[in-house]
């Protein structure tokens, strides 16, 4: 009995310890040069109407290829494919382009089953910088650091049901030609 | 005659159509069949509610279901975040609220201690479906009442449970 007592007092008093630091729940993503998948990788699943999250792009973000025809092809930063469809069907997703010495920042969705690309803005290399997608009735609104918001109509897809998430990756056609760090923090 | 009259002044009757609605009828099926269930087979019903400290904060979940003789259980759950200033002041709380269905596998039972693998799904918001695989350790501290100590995998990240269950009707020795 003393031994649940115990028990019960340590976890209990763990339990209830608010006073820790806050911890950095920023992931390190690498993509490796000749790969298209980022790592670690990650399973989950939507659980809120917003996804809000913070992302950093480390120096290696900046690429050149050889053939210059790929260089607008998009690199996929976060978000979901749509309410259980599969991503090329239905979803919507920040991405990124190292262009014209800038990296730019796009919508990237799927809507049923049609790609449609928007320019949302440029963010600089080495800065936080703040992402989000409402998930509206019929539209997905992206915003990025609180600049104008870009609306792209959702496809008609059902409501209830599996969101999963879609972390990072590279291409577009073309593989990593060396190392990609990047870090995301989701705030939830 | 006189039969067929007083069939007919019951059906009229609100009490009577009250008690032959649907609703009423489903739900007293359910009690019976449940409460017969219990007793021929060593079901119990299990009341519980604690605390999950997860990456995103603490959350009071609340639960109820049935235990089996083997210390399988399935109920229904619901779960609620418990708020803070900071997350009042950000005004985002994705999954603030989720229910759904738990189903308990006994992994290693004794007569003090009882380990389990338990799966809640649930939605979130009620719309986003949400799977949460977690580990449970029963401590047994009467016949009736037991704490456990959990801990399962939320937002990619672990989280930590504890637990106070109730069994209001007595149950079999295990």
């Amino acid at each position: 009995m003393k031994l649940i007592a115990r028990l019960l007092f340590v976890s209990t008093t763990l339990l209830m310890m608010n006073c820790e630091p806050e911890a950095d729940l920023y992931r390190h993503f690498v993509i490796k040069e000749g790969e298209h998948y980022a790592s670690p990788r990650v399973v989950e699943t939507l659980k809120s109407n917003n996804l809000s999250f913070t992302a950093k792009f480390d120096p290696s973000c900046q690429y050149l290829f050889e053939n210059q025809g790929f260089q607008d092809s998009k690199n996929k930063l976060l978000g979901f494919a749509d309410c259980s469809s599969l991503h090329h069907e239905n979803s919507a997703r920040f991405s990124w382009q190292w262009l014209h010495d800038q990296l730019e920042i796009y919508a990237y969705c799927y809507v049923n089953g049609v790609r449609v690309e928007q320019f949302v803005g440029v963010v600089a290399i080495g800065e936080e910088n703040h992402f989000e997608i409402k998930l509206l009735d019929t539209q997905y609104v992206f915003t990025l650091n609180n600049e104008q918001p870009v609306v792209i109509e959702r496809g008609t897809t059902c409501n209830t049901g599996v969101y999963y998430m879609l972390w990072p990756y590279f291409g577009g056609t073309l593989p990593a030609p060396h190392d990609v760090h990047l870090s995301i923090k989701m705030n939830y | 005659m006189k039969k067929a009259k007083h069939t007919k002044s019951m059906r009229k009757s609100p009490l009577y159509c009250y008690l032959l609605s649907p609703s009423i009828m489903k739900t007293l099926l359910v009690i019976i069949l449940s409460t017969l269930v219990s007793g021929l087979y060593a079901q119990n019903i299990s009341f519980s509610t604690g605390l999950e400290k997860t990456v995103v904060g603490t959350e009071l979940n609340v639960a109820s279901g049935y235990v089996t003789k083997n210390n399988w259980s399935l109920g229904v759950f619901h779960q609620t975040k418990i708020m803070n200033a900071q997350m009042e002041n950000t005004g985002n709380k994705p999954g603030s609220s989720w229910y759904g269905l738990y189903i308990n596998a006994p992994l290693a039972n004794t007569k003090k201690i009882n380990v389990l693998f338990q799966l809640r799904t649930g939605l979130s918001e009620g719309k986003f479906i949400v799977v949460v695989p977690a580990v449970e350790t029963h401590i047994n501290l009467s016949n009736s009442i037991s704490v456990s100590l959990g801990t399962s995998i939320r937002y990619t990240y672990p989280a930590f449970s504890l637990k106070t269950y109730v069994y209001p009707f007595k149950r079999r020795k295990r």
